[in-house]
């Protein structure tokens, strides 16, 4: 069966002077996917993210998202994808509740569907009581798990996560985790960027980044078997240092 | 539009939920109207004075009394005038004998007195015959300020004694035009400081609120997240603006209100003008604001960066604190790149002496100069970094 690709990119490069941050990307990732980009910090996995975001533009190549050229329909293409950062989850100073309202105004979500959404959302995250709690007192898992969530409010076909669980225990992550599958089964395509390993175990599809190019793309299991690894971590060790040696 | 106004309420809500930043932009403006007005102020009351009267008659003695019947000053005894000295004055004809600037000099230097008025020899006799009799005033001008306003207050008081003087049916007298201070009569502190410090407060709420909030979304990495959106960055930019119009708005209402009701500042043009000048003073303000914010990073290089070259010559250089015609010639330069000082200028102009918009054209075009050049710089500086 073909699979519908959601996001296509061919020949993307992205130049800051001389440093070329991303050299030369091609890449489809298909409807329902977790896509995961596993690189050291500086590989230019972000980079490449927010190209995908419409943050940055590319310097050249093709970009699809959402059967929507990259170049012609930005603003449509806003309104079919979720962001995410580590760095930046939610409004501090602001209750969930208010969270929840500000994101859903921005998608120009009526009231009603708002506040729908947002009793449906807080009930799955059994974080009905937190309804009014300043987010600023909230645990940084409870605060990721709420950002994932006001990510997909709006109904996304793709959700960009960029290093969505940095600073938390890998206990936290996997049930954050749960959450990206479960979306991923309601046929939300999730790409993320990562430098833990066991996120990237959790990975569908997985394209290993360093200085810029994409070294290798795979499922992380036959990953493992192309290179004779018990884990992801000797995995990314031997490819990385291959390329150095 | 539903999108621009999330924004705007979400704004609105990091403004209330941070009561400390809220009371500190409401307090503020009460507590310096309260001590310019009070504490700061320009007018000056007993002030110590001398006089050194060769004269002794009954019109000098008249004119001491009014002068220290006016509340401003209070006399100083520091010249003992022995009768037998009288005859050394008299013989040049001048009011300054040697024998007393050497005593004028030392109460000046000891700091007894601020001035001292010398009436010449025969002071009485010489206006009935001659019509003209010389008063010396003497003012400590280490100070030059204090100096030019007691100069000030002294020829308001002469001068009003000799139209008193003319009304009593004497002769007609050389009426010395002096120059007075027109439209603050007394010089009162409040006068000049509620529009200075409308100026300075309008700077701190529209230039380093607006400054600080958008560097904040940049530091906490919120910017991105609202750039993924599909909010326009230029309702990202009007919906960080609004909120702090809002705000400087009540402030200056607020000094305003204070500055009429408390300290009787009179407001003679019409409020239209006043609410026009002040809008685009605001409006300036928030595109100074929001260029410091296109090239800082973090809040306190904003805060900083907003503070000393924005905030600091507002106060120090627009002339409502230190007068600017006194100050050295680079300084008056950068005096008149700085906004308040027209904005000042103009609001002056139509509170205090009931002025229009027509009095005020050259404020107010620079003003309006300024708004289109600014937005201009804007523009460019945030196209280059999107680039």
């Amino acid at each position: 069966m073909e699979r519908e690709v959601v996001i296509e990119v061919k020949n993307l490069y992205k130049k800051f002077g001389n440093f070329v941050a991303n050299d030369n990307l091609s890449f489809k990732v298909y409807k329902g996917e977790i896509y995961g980009f596993l690189g050291a910090n500086g590989a230019g996995k972000t980079t490449a993210m927010k190209i995908l975001c419409g943050i940055s533009l590319p310097t050249s190549g093709e970009v699809t998202i959402a059967h929507l050229d990259f170049n012609k329909y930005r603003e449509k293409i806003k309104l079919k994808i979720g962001y995410m950062s580590q760095k930046f989850s939610l409004y501090d100073d602001l209750t969930v509740k208010e969270n929840f309202r500000f994101f859903g105004g921005i998608y120009r979500m009526s009231r009603a569907q708002i506040k729908e959404a947002t009793v449906r959302l807080l009930e799955s995250l059994d974080m009905m009581s937190l309804m009014d709690t300043i987010v600023g007192s909230l645990p940084v898992g409870w605060k990721q798990k709420l950002a994932f969530t006001i990510a997909n409010m709006h109904s996304p076909e793709i959700v960009f996560l960029d290093e969505p669980t940095g600073g938390v225990d890998p206990l936290t992550r996997r049930r954050f985790w749960e959450l990206i599958y479960q979306a991923a089964n309601n046929g939300v395509t999730v790409f993320v960027t990562t430098h833990y390993m066991d996120e990237a175990e959790y990975c569908n599809r997985l394209c290993i980044m360093n200085d810029g190019k994409i070294i290798v793309e795979n499922s992380p299991k036959e990953l493992k078997t192309i290179y004779n690894a018990s884990n992801m971590d000797e995995v990314f060790l031997k490819i990385v240092n291959r390329k150095h040696s | 539009m539903k999108r621009f106004f999330a924004f705007v309420k979400k704004e609105f809500l990091h403004i209330f939920r941070d009561v400390r930043t809220l009371t500190i932009l409401i307090g503020l403006p009460v507590v310096l109207v309260i001590i310019f007005g009070y504490i700061v102020s320009n007018e000056i009351k007993n002030a110590k004075i001398a006089f050194l009267d060769y004269s002794n008659d009954n019109v000098t003695q008249q004119l001491k009394n009014d002068i220290l019947a006016s509340g401003y000053f209070i006399e100083e005894n520091c010249f003992k005038l022995a009768n037998d000295n009288k005859t050394v004055a008299d013989k040049n004809n001048s009011f300054m004998s040697n024998a007393y600037s050497g005593d004028i000099d030392a109460a000046f230097k000891d700091g007894k007195v601020l001035m001292v008025i010398v009436f010449q020899e025969d002071f009485a006799e010489k206006i009935e015959r001659e019509g003209i009799a010389n008063m010396q005033i003497i003012a400590d001008a280490s100070d030059p300020n204090t100096a030019t306003i007691l100069i000030g207050y002294i020829q308001a008081i002469v001068e009003d004694f000799q139209r008193s003087m003319f009304f009593e049916g004497r002769e007609s007298m050389e009426i010395v035009v002096e120059p007075r201070m027109m439209f603050n009569n007394e010089l009162k502190g409040a006068y000049m400081y509620v529009p200075g410090t409308i100026a300075f407060i309008l700077m701190l709420i529209c230039a380093i609120m607006t400054s600080v909030s958008i560097t904040r979304e940049k530091e906490f990495g919120s910017m991105e997240v609202l750039l993924v959106t599909p909010l326009k960055s230029s309702q990202l930019i009007l919906g960080k603006l609004v909120p702090y119009v809002f705000l400087s708005v009540i402030c200056s209402a607020i000094i305003f209100l204070l500055g009429y009701f408390l300290f009787g500042v009179p407001f003679r043009g019409s409020v239209f003008d006043v609410v026009i000048l002040t809008l685009c003073f605001v409006i300036i303000a928030l595109l100074l604001g929001l260029w410091v914010s296109n090239f800082t990073k973090t809040m306190e290089i904003a805060m900083t960066l907003s503070l000393v070259v924005l905030m600091l010559p507002t106060l120090l250089l627009s002339g409502f604190i230190f007068p600017l015609e006194n100050m050295p010639m680079f300084l008056q330069i950068i005096a008149d790149i700085l906004p308040a000082k027209y904005y000042l200028d103009a609001i002056k102009t139509i509170m205090l002496k009931g002025g229009g918009l027509m009095d005020v054209i050259k404020d107010f075009s620079i003003l309006l100069v300024m708004i289109i050049v600014l937005v201009f710089v804007n523009i460019k500086s945030i196209k280059d970094r999107l680039d």
